[in-house]
């Protein structure tokens, strides 16, 4: 057989396998004003109401999560502001399938913008001036990132 | 066009290597690309202006780089703009290196292919 055919047809056999790998990914879900319309969250209940809905806040902007580490207890949550110019997609480390909390992939535990485990993993990008709040009901010491500038970082230490 | 049948294997395997390596991001990007973006510095993504844009444009040079390397001739090039590319991708992610250790390996092989091709060399 002519060698041009064989590796017309070993390159059609390639990139389709990766196009069939890469395509049976679930599609990140990008950030719309709409969404940050929606879901931004009212401001912390204990400036307005003495209540406590979050332990720790850290707020994300261009330079990255401040504060960079926090310490809770177990059941308690974190909440992650956006303050950043850019979208804020915080995910259990590592990058980019963030299987560090619980084992389980981003193609496993994110469909269409849901997290469908509960696990460490906001699973869509949220605008600016969005957040985002997870309780973490087990002890550990969790790295994250933004999964959409992954070289801003952070961890929570779960007592 | 280089016929890649006609190369020795130990070439032939290095190209591939390095093929694939390129060409899975750029597809991918495609159906994931949320998964890629993070890994671009934000002044990067400042100058063009748009994520999705510099991504796509990013892994369109990929998949070039990619069939150059595979199929192309003075293969000096392809490989040593690789070996470059995937070194600066570890040095601009320094907090990713558990992840992107591998990249450094797959540089070091383009960097062999590079040496291979290198004027006069064998």
């Amino acid at each position: 057989m002519n060698a041009k055919v064989i590796w017309a047809v070993l390159a059609i056999l390639i990139i389709g396998a990766i196009g069939w790998y890469a395509f049976s990914a679930e599609r990140a879900v990008a950030p719309t004003e709409a969404d940050a319309a929606a879901n931004t969250e009212p401001a912390p209940a204990e400036e307005t109401s003495g209540d406590e809905p979050f332990a720790a806040l850290i707020t994300y902007t261009d330079d990255g999560f401040s504060p960079a580490s926090v310490t809770v207890n177990r059941g308690e949550t974190v909440r992650f502001v956006n303050q950043s110019a850019r979208g804020m997609w915080v995910g259990s480390d590592d990058h980019p399938t963030h299987t560090q909390y619980d084992g389980t992939s981003t193609r496993e535990h994110c469909a269409d913008g849901t997290n469908t485990t509960g696990t460490f993993d906001q699973c869509r990008a949220a605008a600016t001036g969005e957040s985002w709040e997870y309780a973490f009901e087990k002890s550990g010491t969790f790295g994250f990132h933004n999964h959409m500038g992954a070289s801003n970082t952070g961890t929570v230490i779960v007592q | 066009m280089t016929n890649p049948l006609r190369l020795p294997p130990s070439e032939l395997l290095l190209r591939l290597a390095l093929a694939l390596s390129f060409l899975y991001p750029a597809v991918s990007a495609l159906s994931d690309p949320y998964a890629w973006v993070g890994y671009f510095p934000s002044f990067v993504l400042d100058l063009a202006g748009n994520d999705l844009l510099a991504l796509h444009l990013w892994g369109v040079l990929e998949a070039a780089l990619a069939l150059w390397v595979l199929f192309g001739k003075r293969v000096l090039v392809p490989s040593a703009l690789m070996a470059v590319a995937l070194i600066l991708v570890v040095a601009v992610n320094p907090e990713q290196f558990p992840v992107l250790f591998r990249d450094v390996s797959i540089a070091f092989a383009a960097a062999a292919l590079a040496w291979m091709h290198r004027p006069h060399g064998t």
